[in-house]
């Protein structure tokens, strides 16, 4: 089985490459079938991940390598791995990606460039398997940046709208100057431990070496979680994505992508463990993004909005939780949290669908209208709230539990609050959303069946996802993710966390239901704290007036440089080109002509002066000959 | 005959004087008809000192060929390039006293080289008749007696034809 | 008779005395007078030689003899050249004949 499954596990990134090969290259004449080539492929790809992990399910792993770049003494490999942290990686990648592909056939119905949107679903499935089954640092290097090239793609699809085009960019550089970070991280621990192999990186290798190099590479590579997972400072990029597609919003930036970040500094765990003071900045990262998202989720009136910065804040808990230790936890919220986001998402696309709006001020009462929707959407808030036995209480309760009990009581204490948040700014959604009285002006309809059938299966997995971590199956999925880990439940912490929970939704029925004008009398009596949350604390403003601005003036000086000196250099080395070229011909007109000249200009004085001797005159000869006989005659008679 | 022997003695001081009158006068005289005159003069003279000299023969030559042939050639050139108008034009070109003062700085070692010299004179003052220098020309002389005919045949036609007028050429 | 070195004076003067016309006279005919001179003034010497001091005396006079049919020979042809040059360039004076100047 092992062998067999050694044979499959290459099969999985590669059919949603062909679904993208086959859509690039055939996809106008396909039209709308496209669609059905990226489903097969996915759908296949979730089969075969099934069939690998069912022998690591078992305990076993699965590699398969292939030597790359040989150098010297060692060789990089490209690879697949199958572990428990990446078994459970491909379930959700390839369980939610083929729901979402089944969703986007409803939802891009008609746009022009339908067959290019499964091309780029079939590129992102492939760079984010390859990324899940990497065996090293570097090749999941490579497909980290693939992956951010296809989330550019697909966030700017739309790139008539010129604000789809910036969110694109904006995406792809944000997530750039993370992976900096993360590049200088391999770079530094490729120095410091001399392998990238994660299979080499364990607990183990972690107790005998322990020099400082790796712990400062142990924050480098955290860089890159934070830019792809959208953590405090680099969380801007999130909210901005929402101008793609809602399929690409809950694929994406809701359930795979981001998560990443979080896959990355789980399979680093060994690392982080040994180094308590890059975990501990990991924890307090991962706290703030959780405070911080939550904070500003609570006055956003756009749909999507909201859910975005729930996706922030909840990745926060994710990074937090990794921070403090709780490794199994965190990926345990990251499982369910991908159920029930990509539903959110879903949930919310169908409703924008419907409605045609995505400002939640101008909807209302649409439960009667779309049933099917608002009670998965029901589902999917339930398990974010924390409310049990749904997906989301488990996993969230996992974390505080750990948090507490390993005595660290202020992230303790600030994820409770951000729990609480949680709960009331979903519920205000579903309050404003689906209940009240309809403040739009549409004829709201429920979706097609290819929307509402995965918005089912997903709601099934929000509620059952949280029942292999739980104490009903002797918190399993703790063990299987992280042999050896001891896991007790806190009855008292679970009543907590229920209660706090609970008494979030209530504030929320009360503000948005009972007392609809409860809202403006808050916003009014904390003016700056909601301006402040408006306004997204700002993040925007500052990023803008001063690192887009400094990149701006480099850019522009640089130009100066190459135009002034770059050009200028060339030109002057025309010109003493030139100039040497002037004193070469002086040097021949004057001198090298002068030379020859001089030789003429003797010979001609010369003769000037000896042709006086040819007078012509008869007389002249004669004497010079009666001298010349003198002479001789003097000669002879001497 | 004492009388006598101071007369030629006297009389050969006179040739000579004669002729190197007649010498001076030849080199000085602006008309060049008189100088061709002059000429003539030395010529005569010089033939006269042959005589004195016991040399009848070359005399009598002298006097057949200088005077009465080369003589009437200088005169009949002179009459035939003679330009009206010419008498008062200098006779010297300008490098006379140069010449001047060279000719007797030449006339001063020539007379002292005489001086100088101790000449082998014979005790007995020979006489050469004609018949000895007729009968030395076709004998020791022959070769250059007859390059000299070759030499004369030569000039005679040389001559004949510098001297023929352009005009006789064109009509032939 | 007259001693050698007197003869040899008269022939010495007067080969100067033409010696100096040669150089100083401007027309053509009077060079070839002086000239003639010159020539006599050898013959004197010769035959001088031949009187008082000669081997063989009568090869002088051959020799004399020579000389006189010679520059005959020469005055001649010379004379025919101041004639072509007379025709040619109309003068026959040196210092006006100078075509083959510089």
């Amino acid at each position: 089985m092992v062998n067999n499954a050694s044979t499959l596990i290459c099969f999985i990134p590669f059919l949603p490459l062909i679904a993208f090969a086959i859509n690039i290259f055939f996809g106008k004449q396909l039209g709308e079938k496209s669609a059905w080539v990226t489903l097969a492929c996915s759908t296949c790809s979730f089969v075969l991940a099934m069939l690998v992990i069912r022998p690591v399910l078992s305990g076993a792993v699965i590699q398969v390598n292939f030597d790359w770049i040989v150098f010297g003494s060692g060789a990089l490999q490209f690879g697949f791995l199958a572990d428990p942290l990446a078994a459970i990686m491909l379930f959700v990648v390839t369980c939610i990606g083929s729901l979402i592909v089944l969703y986007s056939i409803g939802y891009m119905h008609g746009d022009p460039r339908f067959s290019r949107f499964f091309a780029y679903l079939g590129l992102f499935l492939f760079s984010m398997l390859g990324l899940v089954l990497s065996t090293n640092l570097v090749q999941i290097y490579i497909f980290w940046e693939l992956v951010g090239v296809c989330s550019y793609f697909l966030i700017g699809f739309w790139f008539e709208k010129d604000s789809a085009a910036n969110a694109g960019k904006k995406a792809f550089i944000t997530n750039r100057i993370g992976d900096v970070g993360f590049f200088i991280g391999i770079a530094l621990l490729f120095y410091g431990a001399g392998t990238v192999n994660f299979t080499d990186l364990t607990h183990e290798y972690f107790h005998h070496h322990h020099q400082a190099i790796l712990g400062i590479a142990g924050l480098f590579l955290f860089c890159g979680a934070i830019g792809k997972s959208a953590q405090f400072p680099l969380h801007v990029w999130l909210p901005d994505a929402m101008e793609g597609p809602t399929p690409v919003s809950a694929l994406i930036h809701a359930a795979t992508m981001v998560a990443a970040g979080v896959y990355l500094v789980a399979r680093l765990f060994p690392l982080y463990e040994a180094f308590p003071h890059s975990a501990s900045v990991v924890a307090v990262i991962g706290t703030t993004t959780a405070c911080m998202g939550a904070f500003i989720a609570l006055s956003a009136n756009d749909i999507k909005k909201v859910l975005a910065y729930s996706t922030i804040s909840q990745l926060g808990y994710m990074i937090a939780a990794i921070g403090i230790g709780a490794m199994s936890a965190g990926m345990f919220h990251l499982m369910t949290h991908a159920f029930f986001k990509a539903l959110l998402f879903l949930g919310a696309g169908s409703v924008i669908h419907g409605t045609g709006t995505q400002d939640m001020r101008e909807m209302g009462g649409l439960f009667k209208a779309m049933p099917k929707t608002a009670w998965t959407f029901l589902m999917a808030t339930l398990a974010i709230s924390g409310i049990p036995p749904f997906a989301g209480f488990w996993s969230k309760d996992e974390i505080l539990t750990h948090a507490f009990l390993h005595h660290h009581p202020v992230v303790f204490g600030l994820l409770l609050a951000a729990a609480f948040l949680t709960a009331f700014y979903m519920f205000r959604l579903v309050f404003m959303t689906f209940f009240g009285k309809t403040r739009g002006h549409f004829h709201a309809h429920e979706s097609p069946a290819v929307m509402t059938v995965p918005l089912m299966i997903l709601a099934f997995f929000a509620i059952a996802a949280g029942f292999p971590g739980s104490p009903f199956m002797h918190h399993w999925f703790q063990a299987f993710v992280l042999p050896g880990e001891a896991v007790k439940a806190n009855f008292g912490l679970m009543m907590l966390s229920s209660v706090v929970a609970l008494s979030a939704i209530g504030c929320a029925y009360y503000c948005y239901i009972v007392k609809p004008e409860m809202p403006a009398r808050i916003t009014q009596a904390i003016k700056p704290l909601y301006q402040a949350s408006l306004n997204k604390l700002w993040f925007d403003e500052i990023y803008g007036a001063t690192v887009v601005r400094l990149f701006q003036w480099l850019a522009g000086t640089l130009f100066l440089f190459d135009q002034k000196i770059v050009d200028g250099a060339v030109n002057g080395s025309a010109r003493v080109g030139l100039w040497i070229s002037k004193i070469k011909n002086w040097i021949d007109q004057y001198i090298v002509d002068g030379a020859v000249n001089l030789v003429g200009a003797i010979t001609r004085i010369t003769s000037s002066i000896l042709r006086l001797f040819q007078t012509g005159v008869i007389h002249h000869y004669l004497l010079v000959m009666f001298i010349g006989i003198l002479m001789i005659l003097y000669g002879i008679t001497k | 005959m004492e009388v006598l022997t101071a007369i030629s003695k006297v009389g050969i001081y006179v040739i000579f004087g004669v002729t190197l009158l007649g010498a001076m006068m030849a080199v000085t005289l602006r008309n060049i008809f008189h100088a061709a005159l002059s000429l003539a003069l030395t010529l005569i003279g010089v033939a006269a000192v042959f005589f004195v000299l016991r040399a009848e023969f070359l005399g009598a030559v002298q006097i057949l060929l200088y005077v009465g042939g080369i003589m009437i050639l200088v005169i009949f050139t002179v009459m035939l390039t003679t330009r009206i108008g010419d008498r008062t034009i200098p006779t010297s070109n300008h490098q006379q006293w140069p010449v001047l003062i060279g000719a007797l700085l030449l006339l001063l070692y020539f007379v002292r080289m005489i001086g100088k010299t101790p000449w082998p004179i014979k005790s007995e003052l020979a006489v050469v008749s004609a018949v000895q220098i007729g009968k030395s020309l076709v004998s020791t002389f022959i070769f250059p007696f007859e390059l000299t005919a070759v030499i004369l045949v030569a000039i005679l036609i040389g001559t004949v034809i510098l001297a023929k007028s352009d005009e006789g050429e064109e009509k032939s | 008779m007259i001693p050698l070195h007197h003869i040899l004076f008269f022939s010495s003067t007067l080969f100067c005395i033409g010696l100096f016309g040669a150089l100083s006279r401007r027309h053509v005919v009077g060079i070839l007078i002086s000239v003639e001179i010159m020539l006599n003034a050898a013959n004197v010497n010769l035959v001088a030689f031949s009187r008082w001091t000669g081997l063989i005396p009568v090869n002088a006079q051959v020799f004399a003899i020579f000389i006189i049919t010679l520059a005959a020979a020469a005055a001649a042809v010379a004379l025919a050249i101041v004639l072509t040059i007379y025709r040619n360039r109309k003068t026959i004076y040196t210092n006006e004949i100078d075509l083959l100047k510089w």
